[in-house]
């Protein structure tokens, strides 16, 4: 299967008549975008502000992130937004180096992106043109709904806005191409590697009508093999604990890609989920290094994780399942407290790699200009920011957060420039 | 002088001139200025700090009355209001290598004074308080005293000036076991990927993350007579009685809830909540019994399978659970289920 993605590089974005890309500027019809996005029935109103690089401004409870993305022949994000269909192949236009923002109205929420000053040394989404939605919920509209319904727009405006440059010449054109697994054998002296990618943890499950997967829910998701092009290209958007664009940018993928027929051959992706019970955890750790070993042909597989520290345990499965079956294992896996470590290793487990601490404070000087709200609860004494009566502070102010607070600092799917040592 | 950082330096009997090893009982005391090895801790402070006073314990006394020791050496720190504590070197010595640790913790928590120490990795005093205070590996020579004091004296000086300290390689400390973040040259997924053909290949590679060690425990012997036991309740899913009155944390737990249960025959979910970070606490909140299965025993109880419920639940919330308080939370519920004569605990988790 065939993947061409064709890349307009934006170098600046700003409020125009017409919705379009002119000498690598990308224009946008507010009001047009705006009407577009104000169809929804749970939003009051929608805003929509832009912040630069190097600009003295915070954008505050974000949501998720996406690249812009439109696909020439076929659904964009189908069963989520297009009707059910399959990406993955066909060509795909992407805008690079700006970014759709979702700024949901979550009081909790402790995710931030500052567009100038030490957060820009560890985001990407500091140096990106950021156009950041910020839809307001109509009256006595339940926040969940709310949530999915911030989460959708983002796909819309996404969509939009590189629709808006189908008749803009591309600036490179990347192919991702990977024959069927029956006829992806490869050079025998090539390690074949396979990606395990839990895609969720249903610690925290998905609403009804959430769609994360074509559109599904994903309860009750067995693990199967996907097309590594389908994670770029639309079939996937995270319902919590990671940023939508790091599934349209994967970073194992894009590297299993960046090596493949160099010194490994891509042997394809098996997703899955972490369920909640022991019994649902072990199956799926067994089908998924089956699917692995016996479908792909795996010597090796690269797993990330999603969530919090349950799926610790998924993970850990997932590697001695592939060992016993004669595959090489080894793991991503995000760090969350200085003085704790990861609990769940058993003690044959010796290929880990960590994308970083989360709970490592880092300060950020004030601003001038926030996006998203005026105020931050920040109690940096509870994991889930939800004590009550901690008084809320000026999001303008400078604050003293976590790492893992800097949106796309540290994602567990393996985007990071940080490791860890011990002090 | 004024400007320079006031220095005091502990030593035991042995280095402070007081005596050998039968000196070893004796009490705490101070003097002014620098003695022994804290003349060559002088010369290599330089100009940036002054030893004002030298303060020191017998080995033995300190070993056999530390709660005092330690009162009567902080009051001497107090008095000479120093910037920094300078402890040691102990190189191999045990009980001068836990007195040095002792002293540098206390000096830090309760006086907020800088300290750093020097003593052999292998030395006990080194295991109990690498995780709080800066050791410096001295190795188990006293032929390395020099290098050993220069390294003191460079580290303790950027302590005092409130720098922040560089790796435990770059700087010479003994790791805390502290974890931080700092840029790495390759994105993770090529780290990875790097990895895992390393080891596909057979080829040395190192993983990022240590595993945890954890202290074996011993699996008590099975009850002999269920009929007779009092079993005891336990879980760390987050039971809280409704409104949560001791303030239990969801997660990330310091302490644990005591729930009385006597005479409670059910757990109406309007008198309990179920507060943890980690699950999805809806269908535990709507029947807290799936998560503390109190129905079941009281009929076991009634049956005289069991002799009795234990009057208390005791739950804590276990996620992102740090070690070391956990250890100490289990330890406290424990004491209290022995102390009351419990045999048999059930625990659910979640």
């Amino acid at each position: 299967m065939r993947l061409e993605m064709g890349m307009v590089h934006i170098k600046d974005v700003r409020f125009g008549a017409s919705s379009c890309v002119k000498d690598h500027v990308l224009l946008i019809n507010r009001d047009e975008l705006i009407s577009l996005l104000e169809q929804e029935p749970l939003f009051d109103s929608v805003d929509i502000e832009l912040a630069h690089p190097g600009e003295s401004c915070r954008i505050i409870r974000v949501l998720d992130i996406l690249e812009p993305r439109y696909r020439l022949n076929g659904p964009n994000f189908p069963g989520a937004l297009d009707p059910v269909g399959l990406v993955g192949d066909g060509q795909t236009r992407v805008l690079k180096n700006i970014c759709v923002v979702e700024s949901g109205a979550d009081q909790l929420s402790r995710n931030i992106i500052d567009m100038s000053g030490p957060a820009t040394t560890y985001s990407p989404f500091g140096d990106t043109h950021n156009v950041v939605l910020v839809p307001r919920a109509a009256k006595g509209v339940d926040a969940d709904a709310y949530r999915l319904a911030v989460k959708k727009a983002g796909l819309r405006a996404s969509v939009y806005l590189a629709e808006a440059t189908t008749a803009t010449a591309v600036d490179v054109t990347r192919i991702y191409e990977l024959p069927p697994t029956a006829f992806n054998q490869g050079p025998k002296d090539l390690p074949r590697v396979a990606y395990i990618f839990p895609i969720h943890s249903h610690q925290h499950p998905t609403q009804q009508t959430e769609t994360v997967f074509y559109g599904s829910n994903i309860r009750g998701f067995m693990p199967t093999i996907v097309h590594p092009n389908e994670i770029f290209d639309g079939a996937l958007m995270f319902s919590y604990s990671a940023f939508t664009y790091f599934a349209q940018n994967h970073p194992v993928i894009q590297e299993l890609y960046r090596r493949h027929q160099h010194d490994l051959w891509f042997a394809g992706v098996v997703a899955t989920v972490a369920p909640v019970t022991i019994g649902d955890k072990q199956r799926n750790a067994y089908l998924t290094a089956r699917l692995a070993r016996e479908v792909l042909g795996a010597d090796g597989v690269i797993a990330t994780k999603i969530g919090g520290g349950a799926v610790d345990t998924d993970l850990m499965m997932i590697y001695e399942r592939c060992e016993e079956m004669g595959m090489k294992a080894a793991l991503i896996i995000m760090e969350r407290y200085p003085d704790t470590g990861i609990t769940f290793v058993p003690p044959n487990v010796n290929a880990l790699v960590t994308p970083g601490l989360t709970r490592d404070a880092v300060t950020l000087p004030p601003v001038e200009r926030v996006i998203g709200g005026e105020t931050l609860i920040l109690d940096n004494s509870n994991p889930d920011n939800s004590n009550p009566g901690i008084p809320p502070i000026s999001a303008k102010q400078e604050l003293t957060l976590w790492m893992g607070d800097i949106v796309g600092a540290i994602s567990q799917v393996g985007a990071s420039r940080l490791t860890t040592y011990v002090s | 002088m004024d400007d320079k950082i006031r220095v005091v330096h502990y030593l035991n009997q042995f280095f402070a001139q007081v005596g050998g090893e039968e000196k070893g009982g004796v009490a705490p005391g101070a003097k002014e200025g620098a003695i022994g090895p804290g003349r060559a801790l002088q010369q290599a402070l330089g100009e940036k700090g002054a030893i004002i006073a030298t303060i020191y314990c017998g080995d033995n006394y300190f070993a056999e009355h530390e709660a005092e020791a330690t009162a009567e050496l902080l009051r001497h720190l107090f008095d000479y209001q120093p910037q920094l504590l300078v402890a040691g070197p102990a190189f191999e010595g045990g009980r001068y290598g836990v007195a040095c640790g002792a002293i540098c913790q206390a000096a830090q928590q309760r006086l907020g004074i800088p300290t750093i120490t020097a003593m052999d990795p292998e030395n006990p005093g080194a295991s109990l308080y690498r995780k709080n205070v800066y050791i410096i590996n001295s190795g188990d020579s006293v032929l390395r005293m020099l290098p050993v004091l220069q390294q003191m004296a460079a580290l303790g000086l950027k302590l005092a000036q409130g720098k922040v300290l560089g790796k435990p390689k770059e700087e010479g400390y003994l790791p805390r076991g502290i974890k931080r973040n700092e840029f790495a040259a390759k994105p993770p997924a090529e780290r990875a990927v790097d990895m895992l053909l390393a080891k596909i290949h057979g080829q040395t590679f190192k993983s990022e993350i240590a595993s945890p060690k954890f202290q074996p425990s011993k699996p008590a012997a099975p009850l002999k007579d269920l009929a007779s036991a009092q079993i005891a309740l336990v879980t760390d899913g987050g039971l809280v009685p409704e409104g949560n009155p001791e303030r239990m944390e969801p997660g990330r737990p310091t302490r644990f809830a005591t729930i009385p249960i006597e005479g409670v025959d059910r757990l109406d979910p309007m008198k309990f909540d179920v507060v943890h970070s980690g699950f999805d606490t809806a269908s535990a909140n709507k029947d807290p019994h799936r998560l503390v299965p109190l129905d079941i025993m009281r009929e076991l109880e009634q049956q005289g399978v069991i002799r009795k419920v234990h009057e208390n639940i005791h739950a804590t919330g276990g996620a992102h659970a740090d070690v070391d308080k956990a250890t100490h939370i289990g330890q406290a519920i424990a004491a209290r289920l022995k102390a009351a004569g419990v045999d048999g605990v059930i625990l659910t988790s979640t």
